[in-house]
């Protein structure tokens, strides 16, 4: 029951971190194009804060990123075949979010911000430990 | 290809020689967390692994791992009650 909750958890606070980072490039995007009011300004500072919140929570505090950024020498073959999965998964996932907004870059002609290249460096980090977080139980990336 | 699931007696043989997850994690060099995998029998060892756990059990591999389900301690007495009878 109890290790359940805990999957779940880490499992929501994944989709917020997604979702955070989703919201701080559209807002900056938007803002801009259309300039940044008191409003966008807040709910941009809002979001970054629940970010670092989230990643805290569901990355560093379970160990999951720990467990997806360890050394090859010091993982056991189960580790390493979970490792070796998520990145196979996050590779395709990747490549997929890239060439979606390769063309969308080509079709609406903007240009590439900063924001949204920290995000995408960000998200690149982020994906392989979001799969191990999704699909394995706290207990197997967990701290000992 | 998809591989065989593997039984084995690590968690009955680990109860016997009265060793702990950790001990025998640190014996044969993996995580804890991996001994609890392979004693639930929801990840097939690699050939080395498996080597590793028989030499730390001072056993024969194939008395610990067997692609087949083990027979319980009740099955085998019950054959062999049959057979003397």
């Amino acid at each position: 029951m109890e290790t359940k909750k805990s999957h779940l958890n880490v499992k929501l606070g994944i989709a917020f971190n997604f979702l955070s980072i989703i919201g701080i490039v559209l807002i900056f995007e938007y803002c801009q194009v259309h300039g940044w009011t008191t409003m966008f300004k807040v709910v941009e500072f809002t979001l970054i804060a629940l970010l670092s919140i989230c990643f805290y929570l569901s990355f560093i505090k379970t160990g999951l990123w720990q467990f997806s950024h360890k050394s090859f020498i010091k993982v056991d073959e189960r580790e390493l075949l979970i490792i070796n999965r998520s990145l196979r998964y996050a590779y395709a996932i990747f490549s997929v979010i890239v060439l979606c907004l390769l063309l969308l870059i080509a079709l609406l002609k903007f240009e590439i911000s900063i924001v949204l290249a920290v995000s995408m460096i960000l998200l690149a980090h982020l994906i392989p430990a979001s799969i191990i977080g999704c699909s394995e139980k706290p207990i197997s990336y967990g701290r000992e | 290809m998809e591989s065989r699931k593997m039984y084995n007696r690590i968690a009955i043989l680990r109860q016997e020689q009265n060793i702990s997850r950790k001990e025998l994690a640190e014996r044969i060099g993996v995580n804890f967390q991996t001994i609890g995998y392979l004693e639930r029998e929801e990840y097939n060892p690699s050939l080395d692994l498996a080597y590793r756990i028989s030499e730390a059990f001072k056993l024969p591999i194939d008395l610990i791992f067997s692609t087949k389900p083990f027979k319980s301690l009740i099955q085998i007495l019950k054959e062999q009650s049959k057979e003397e009878m």
